[in-house]
């Protein structure tokens, strides 16, 4: 006889099971150190060896560049207090007096000679972006002459250098390989731990030459997935979201708990025209696009105003941005002057282009946008997605046509010129754009040391490069943070994550 | 036994060769350059070359695949590309998240699986057996990462239940243990049922009621030992799976594992991490295979080895 069968048993056991599981529920603890939430992870911390302009944000507070800047762009004493112009290719730095190194070494003369030989030698990944550099010598124990490759203005610039790089040379030679864990700088923070990919945590100096900060331990804490990052600030497991996707924009705004702390970041981002591959190597044609494309509601809708837009070269951060000539964008959307100059390339049956895009949300959309918009112009747009690395090598080697990605917004016209010299194709001229006129206007900008003719020449690239509509800005990137309202004093920067004035208090 | 295991431990010795040259050779093929990533988007020409020099990634290819193999015999690992750092210090300081998060996932999909999987089976075709299938197949299509999100919009964000990220007690567990375990846990479940199912109906078990035992006891002294074997062979492959989908719940519970390692390395180009760690990943989905051989040997006195 069949017997009837009895669930509650069983059941009763998962009821145990599940009330096991419970045990583990117990409230979150309050965070101790400041937890900084990064989106991109640290990886190296010789400044030698790493590109990743995340790991300088970070550690600017550990290491630290001879000048700095201000959040609105203006130079500052940091490591050197003052330097005067010697001759056209020497320019002499008086040094911070009383500073040493967290390892006790001192800083000095000998220690910048260094360190910028240290940056610029062959071994360096940076030794390119030393090109200017041609050597210094010490003066005496505070001052140094630093000379360069030709006259150079840019060379407030060159030092105050994306990625801090005054280091201890003693510790240097004594840690070897570990120094690239755990670097000694003359910041307001060492680093304590380091695990790359994951967790770097730095903890305040109490010698520190401007003051011991407030915030006696911080964490930078990895979280690749935008929605973890975003529920792990939510849980208060982390302070500060140091960047907030566009599309989180709205909901981190409605929070009371949270601050969102804003202004210009260092990047801009850009629609470039791959210049060699036809139709896109005629000018007219580019300028059509660029009145085909309305970059000013992309940027309104899809990209929730993170930003502003400019000119084709540069953005307000640069030095020899003209608000003038500059300061608007200047092709407005005209979908029938578009037409008009499609007919006259000889494209009024439109063509097929493909735009190529790194695996980033961002971009995704934006790529759609211009597909929806050129469309109506009769230019048929394809999409191909790449990771970031087949990505960064695709458009290297020119294989796109239409391709978005950012470039600097901050700093010295000789950062953002080379990306239209013919010298920088397969590098950072993503346009494959050569002009042997705007070759040699960008030289001769490049050693000119009277400001005023400098900017003049600067003015006159611009206008052409306009003009030739190498590429389009998207947009100026607005880097916006979250952070939690217990955390005072949290300035916006362009490019660092400042904690020397931070408080966490009620 | 004895010499059953050590066969079965050298047959080791091919397989990671294979697999090491297979993950050689997708390396290869792989579109993008380790030099362009580490010079990033600004670097020259010039630049990238020198790092490729530094790599090594100029050699010829057979050059690069006998250096490794070389210092794989050494137990030399190799560095990182990205990081510099030993890649054998970098995947043992990851590999405990990962194997304790897939033997949590594993205890909780056997458990309330093979639970829920007894259920259904011994009430077949009541409303209890219908939720459970329903349950399950939800178990089966529901994507993991999906599972993830909202059980940490859940039970972190709304309730403050559990911390979102990181490993570091055993409350951290729960939510991606779970996570990770409800698509094997709903296999587990189907295939109990199934195999007890069919074993109740076997003669035996009609003899054992007739003896006048109770439901209980023909169902766990009899059925279920017979009904386990295709159970255990499901847990043993669901082990693989678990370890495979460590990548994608590791990325969403922000667990410093061996499979987020994994992500990262393979999208940083950074070789000598991808080709070691794959190398761990497979030798442990072996050996989970060696251990279901093993069960079977212990719950099916007929099979010797």
């Amino acid at each position: 006889m069949k017997r009837t069968p009895r669930p509650p048993v069983l059941l009763r056991l998962v009821l145990v099971m599940v009330s096991a599981l419970l045990v583990f529920v117990t409230p979150t603890l309050a965070q101790d150190p400041l937890v900084l939430a990064v989106r991109t992870p640290l990886l190296n911390l010789d400044p030698t060896q790493e590109s990743s302009s995340t790991m300088g944000f970070a550690m600017i507070n550990v290491m630290e560049n001879l000048v700095t800047t201000s959040p609105d762009g203006a130079y500052e004493p940091m490591l050197a207090t003052s330097w005067e112009v010697v001759d056209d290719t020497t320019w002499r730095f008086h040094l911070r007096e009383g500073v040493t190194f967290h390892d006790g070494t001192p800083f000095n003369a000998e220690a910048v000679v260094f360190n910028l030989d240290r940056m610029a030698a062959p071994e360096s990944l940076h030794s390119s972006n030393f090109g200017w550099y041609a050597g210094a010598s010490v003066v005496d124990d505070l001052t140094v002459d630093i000379s360069t490759n030709g006259a150079y203005p840019g060379i407030l610039s060159g030092l105050n250098f994306y990625i801090p790089f005054i280091v201890s040379p003693t510790a240097v030679e004594v840690l070897g390989d570990d120094f690239n864990s755990a670097p000694v700088g003359t910041g307001p923070y060492r680093v304590v731990s380091h695990e790359a990919r994951n967790l770097t945590v730095v903890e305040a100096v109490d010698d520190y030459w401007g003051g011991v900060p407030a915030v006696k331990r911080a964490e930078f804490l990895y979280v690749p997935e935008d929605n973890t990052r975003l529920a792990s600030y939510m849980t208060g497991e982390v302070d500060v979201l140091t960047f907030v996707e566009s599309s989180q924009i709205p909901l981190l705004g409605m929070r009371d708990d949270t601050v969102l702390v804003e202004g210009p970041s260092d990047l801009a981002d850009m629609l470039w025209f791959n210049t060699q591959k036809p139709p896109l190597d005629s000018a007219t044609v580019r300028q059509a696009l660029a009145y085909g494309i309305d970059l000013d509601l992309i940027l309104e809708t899809v990209l929730e105003n993170t930003g502003t837009r400019y000119g084709v070269a540069l953005a307000p951060g640069v030095w020899g941005f003209d608000p003038e000539t500059m300061g608007a964008s200047p092709y407005p959307y005209d979908p029938e002057r578009a037409r008009e100059l499609l007919a006259e390339a000889g494209f009024s049956d439109g063509f097929d282009i493909e735009f190529l895009i790194a695996d980033r949300p961002e971009h995704a959309r934006i790529a759609e946008a211009v597909q929806g918009q050129l469309a109506d112009i009769g230019v048929n747009v394809s999409i191909r997605t790449l990771d970031w690395g087949t990505f960064l090598s695709a458009t290297a080697a020119g294989e796109h046509e239409l391709m978005v990605v950012g470039t600097y917004a901050f700093g010295d016209a000789d950062r953002i010129l080379p990306e239209f010299e013919s010298s920088s194709i397969g590098s950072r001229n993503r346009s494959l754009y050569s002009n042997a006129e705007i070759d040699a206007l960008i030289a001769q900008q490049r050693n000119e040391l009277d400001a005023d003719v400098r900017r003049e020449l600067i003015k006159e690239i611009v206008a052409r490069l306009t003009e030739e509509a190498p590429r389009l800005m998207v947009r100026a990137r607005k880097q916006v943070q979250a952070v939690n309202a217990s955390v005072q004093g949290y300035i916006h920067h362009p490019a660092k994550f400042d904690l020397r004035n931070v408080t966490i208090g009620n | 036994m004895a010499l059953f295991l050590l066969r079965r431990l050298l047959a080791f010795i091919p397989l990671l060769l294979g697999m090491s040259v297979v993950v050689f050779l997708i390396l290869q093929i792989l579109p993008g350059d380790p030099a362009a990533i580490i010079g990033g988007q600004f670097a020259t020409q010039e630049d990238i070359a020198e790092i490729r020099e530094d790599l090594g990634l100029n050699r010829p290819l057979p050059v690069q695949y006998a250096t490794f193999l070389r210092k794989l015999v050494t137990f030399d690992l190799g560095t990182s590309y990205a990081t510099r750092r030993p890649v054998a210090e970098m995947i043992s300081r990851r590999y405990p998240a990962t194997i304790s998060l897939a033997f949590a996932a594993m205890a909780i999909a056997l458990t309330l699986g093979t639970l829920a999987g007894m259920i259904a089976a011994s009430t077949r075709n009541s409303a209890w057996d219908l939720l459970t299938m329903l349950a399950s197949q939800a178990g089966i299509s529901i994507p993991g990462f999906w599972l993830g999100l909202l059980l940490i919009y859940y039970f972190s964000v709304q309730l403050g239940w559990f911390p979102t990220s990181g490993l570091s007690g055993p409350r951290y567990y729960v939510l991606p243990a779970l996570a990770l375990s409800v698509f094997s846990m709903a296999f587990i479940a189907r295939m109990t049922r199934a195999s007890l199912v069919e074993t109740l109906g076997l003669d035996y078990i009609r003899s054992a009621r007739a003896k006048g035992l109770t439901h209980n006891r023909v169902v766990f002294k009899h059925a279920l030992r017979n009904a386990f074997i295709p159970v255990i062979t499901i847990a043993g492959l669901s082990f693989g799976y678990l370890l495979g989908g460590s990548v994608v719940i590791e990325a969403v519970f922000n667990i410093n594992g061996l499979g987020r390692l994994v992500v990262d390395s393979i999208l940083s180009r950074d070789y000598p991490v991808i080709q070691v760690s794959i190398l761990v990943l497979a030798v442990n989905v072996a050996a989970a295979n060696l251990v279901v051989d093993v069960c079977y040997a212990l719950l099916d006195p007929r099979l010797r080895y």
